[in-house]
């Protein structure tokens, strides 16, 4: 294994993606459109994600997030501990924000009495994190990150941090965005989504047209690290995260800055790029983006020829924590030495895939790239 | 252990319902005023005599910032007081090198109460300050203000963020990642908060009164703390003045209910416990604690069962300075934890204001009035709903033998 | 029209989105411990409702009947009707 400053083991990993197509329904009066498409976790309410026999409500990203950490606890050899030796570092840019708009919604209908004190509770961002906590036990250090695009990554490098530093055993960590109706309405007006109900289509030939912007998603994925060789086969390695936001409002995108980012990040794991089996791009099908994406991996692809492309977001759609997401297929990758069925392959011709670089970009500048290794 | 970097604050900024600047912060706390007042920002039937700890003035004329949510402001504001008390300048630090953390939770909450209200009332769609409804929005634009182009975070950890975000500080100090971190909290009133915290009838009707036999209940406030950490060796090697050591922190979850704490303040002990290892120390060095006491029925006895349990019988001396300036959410940690520097700075312990007599089931004796005190070390506690709990500690420079 | 404890059984799931058919809800069911399992918040929720729904306020004179008030659907319809005949 090739040595790295920074590491962590990964020996559980689980994800809830949803249906392999958007879903298109009637939209509301806010938008101006008729109709709207979006990729749920079809039929999942959080009355069917909710674990067995419980009759209180759970908000919906709570059930999610609970359902993902429990496929990762499932797959592990070893399950973490309850009490202090267990982390918990969840990523989440919007967390409850559904009970958050109920409670809200109450409020301006009925006036003041209409404050529903549970959901207001719910509606403060790390119920996520500390329904974790609640459910499984794990009393160490809890962090919620929310910051659009880099929460995941930050709450990644968060746990691999604190096992490095031996302030826990296990750290669990979560991206998870469930979609709410406002969400929705939020991003429409703002131009990023738009009224093509098709699957997405990342990187492909039939591009969506100018101003279509991309369809939004929802998911979780869930991990238990451990310091490196902590555990006799962990599923894969971690071996770097760099995630940065941008230094003005709307940039404009440069491929060299994009290109500088993945260098660094492959510097800072100790990586050659010929070492990389698979680049996993979070292209999301928006023209400009793709845009953006196609020359970094083409840029890429000339240097190392062995590389191929995946995308991901046509099983996820478009939403800050997806990438928690294409880290799951990432990990799976590693773990199979082959590129899982569901990534879509865009160029070049996998092998036997030893490592895989995960890079990000998004239509704020909000970038990151993330490296597992065998 | 001792071979990582330890951490200095070089700089800080503060904007609270006590005051602008951490001169009429301190000002406030040496005179015993608290910043409790009826909320003005917006109408209440229901909250209009709740005293609130909101800012006086107009944050969005005094930031220096155009456009975006009072919560930017407020941390815009405090960023540029924390970054010009540490002279700072963009020279000093690689812009990758620079880093921003901050505790958030409210963020543009009143552009989503707006936008809300309009679409349900009138039908009318105005979307155009959704994009500032993010609380990430606040760090971001701090970044953008300093050239901080490393790690940027916001963490929400409710009312444990401002001092979760100091510990985060430090772990990018101690991995080298960072030369320059900006670290605090930020938040803003808004219907959503004042409305919720009454409904969980948590709300005092006469303001806080931490500790209290007769306390009622919270006072609800806003405001930003901003502190400007950076590696002995780094503060050492541009000559910045020290203004104290972040010496230690702890960070835990207690696991026990959505918003009431453990009641034996089990989880916060433990953080606590972890503070104290973390910079060596044994409890009985620590001269004065500024916890989170915020008044309600459950926080105080738990947060006093908790200091009992570590510190035994003669514990430091406590103070909640909550009817100062309110709880101030995400940011409270962020701003006491300036209030505890300011402390060890002044050799003086701010006094528990509100307090006329102690609950007798809770076994602390709160400072009562202001007083001159010899202080070296001293720690400063939040606890938040979800169970989360932090505890930064910090030594007055001096205290820890040469600068390495 | 459906009796007061069918009313507040209907609002009761529906306020605190409870997974369970309101059928399935008997008038004496304890609402906390042993029962349905709410907590403390849910209190607040519940008084939220009645506030609302049934127009009748729980005061900080309540206080030391909460255990009774909340104890199952037909302690809080009885509560409902003694406040409703006190307002009358």
């Amino acid at each position: 294994m090739i040595p790295a400053t920074f590491a962590a083991d990964i020996v559980g990993a689980g994800a809830l993606r949803p249906g392999p197509a958007p879903v298109t329904r009637p939209a509301p009066a806010a938008v101006a459109q008729e109709q709207w498409s979006a990729y749920r976790l079809d039929d999942c309410t959080e009355q069917s994600l909710s674990p067995p026999g419980q009759i209180k409500r759970m908000g919906r990203g709570q059930a999610m997030a609970i359902a993902a950490v429990q496929r990762a606890i499932d797959s592990c050899g070893a399950p973490p501990a309850r009490g202090s030796a267990t982390a918990v570092s969840v990523g989440t840019a919007w967390a409850e924000e559904g009970d958050e708009i109920i409670f809200l919604e109450n409020l301006i209908r009925f006036g003041e009495k209409g404050a529903k004190p549970a959901f207001f509770v719910n509606s403060v961002k790390n119920a996520l994190a500390s329904q974790l906590a609640l459910t499984f036990g794990f009393q160490g250090e809890n962090q919620t990150f929310a910051h659009d695009a880099l929460s995941f990554e930050s709450a990644l490098w968060q746990g691999a941090r604190l096992l490095r530093a031996g302030r826990a055993r296990h750290a669990v960590v979560c991206g998870v965005e469930a979609l709410v109706e406002f969400q929705e309405i939020h991003g429409h007006l703002l131009g990023c989504y738009g009224t093509d109900p098709a699957p997405l289509a990342p990187l492909a030939e039939k591009k969506r047209a100018a101003g279509q912007g991309t369809l939004p998603g929802e998911g979780a994925a869930a991990f238990v690290l451990t310091a490196p060789g902590a555990v006799a086969a962990p599923l894969a390695r971690l071996v770097g995260v760099r995630a940065r936001g941008p230094l003005q409002r709307a940039p404009a995108l440069s491929t060299s800055d994009e290109l500088a980012l993945v260098e660094q990040a492959l510097r800072d794991a100790n990586t050659r790029l010929g070492g990389v089996g698979l680049l996993l791009v979070g292209a999301n099908g928006d023209p400009a983006l793709d845009e953006i994406y196609a020359q970094v991996a083409q840029r890429l692809r000339a240097r190392a020829e062995g590389l191929a492309v995946g995308v991901y977001r046509h099983l996820t759609g478009d939403f800050a924590t997806a990438s928690a997401l294409g880290f799951e297929l990432a990990v799976r990758a590693v773990a199979g030495r082959a590129v899982p069925s569901e990534v879509r392959v865009v160029g070049g011709e996998p092998r036997s895939i030893e490592r895989v670089l995960l890079y990000h970009v998004s239509s704020a500048g909000y970038h990151s790239a993330m490296i597992v290794s065998a | 252990m001792s071979a990582r970097p330890r951490v200095i604050v070089t700089g800080m900024g503060i904007v609270s319902a006590a005051g602008w600047t951490l001169e009429e912060t301190w000002e406030a706390i040496a005179q015993g005023r608290s910043g409790l007042r009826a909320i003005s920002l917006f109408e209440s039937q229901r909250c209009a005599k709740l005293p609130v700890g909101e800012v006086t003035g107009d944050p969005a004329a005094r930031s220096g910032l155009s456009g975006g949510s009072r919560s930017d402001h407020l941390a815009v504001w405090a960023a540029r007081a924390a970054w010009s008390d540490a002279g700072l300048s963009a020279a000093c630090f690689a812009p990758d090198r620079g880093a921003v953390v901050f505790g958030a939770l409210s963020g543009g909450m009143m552009f989503t109460e707006e936008f809300l209200s309009r679409l349900h009332l009138d039908k009318r769609v105005e979307p155009h300050n959704l994009a500032d409804r993010a609380c990430c929005n606040s760090a971001d634009r701090v970044a953008e203000l300093f050239g901080l182009g490393g790690f940027r975070a916001t963490v929400a950890n409710a009312c444990a963020s401002g001092g979760a975000a100091l510990g985060l500080g430090c772990d990018l100090i101690e991995a080298g990642e960072a030369d320059v971190v900006l670290a605090g909290g930020v938040d803003s009133l808004n219907r959503v908060v004042l409305n919720g915290f009454n409904s969980l009838m948590l709300v005092s009707p006469d303001g806080c009164r931490p500790f209290d036999a007769e306390r009622k209940g919270m006072s609800v406030g806003e405001g930003a703390g901003v502190l400007v950490l950076e590696s002995e060796e780094h503060a050492h090697a541009r000559g910045a003045r020290v203004r104290a050591w972040l010496a230690g922190r702890g960070n835990t979850c207690d696991a026990y209910h959505v918003s009431a704490p453990q009641p034996e303040g089990r989880g916060l002990h433990e953080a606590m416990r972890l503070a104290l290892a973390d910079a060596g120390l044994a409890p009985a060095a620590v001269d004065y604690i500024n916890a989170h006491g915020t008044g309600t029925a459950d926080n105080d006895p738990a947060e006093a069962k908790a200091i009992r349990a570590l510190f035994g019988e003669a514990p430091p001396a406590v103070s909640s300075t909550k009817r100062f300036f309110g709880h101030a959410l995400a940011a409270a940690g962020a701003i006491e934890a300036i209030v505890t520097v300011l402390a060890l700075e002044r050799q003086a312990i701010p006094a528990n204001l509100g307090l006329r007599t102690v609950d007798p089931k809770i076994s602390l004796a709160p400072v009562m009035e202001y007083r001159q005190a010899k202080l070296d070390v001293a720690m400063s506690t939040s606890l938040g709903f979800g169970g989360n709990n932090s505890a930064v500690l910090f030594r007055r420079p001096g205290t820890w033998g040469e600068m390495r | 029209m459906a009796t007061l404890e069918q009313q507040i059984k209907e609002r009761l799931v529906q306020a605190l989105g409870l997974k369970i058919a309101v059928e399935a809800i008997d008038d004496n069911t304890p609402l906390f411990v042993g029962g349905l399992g709410l907590d403390s918040v849910d209190v607040l929720e519940i008084a939220a409702m009645l506030s609302l729904h049934f127009n009748v306020e729980i005061t900080s004179g309540d206080s030391g009947r909460y255990r009774e008030i909340f104890a199952s659907v037909h302690s809080l319809a009885d509560f409902v009707r003694e406040r409703q005949a006190a307002s009358a």
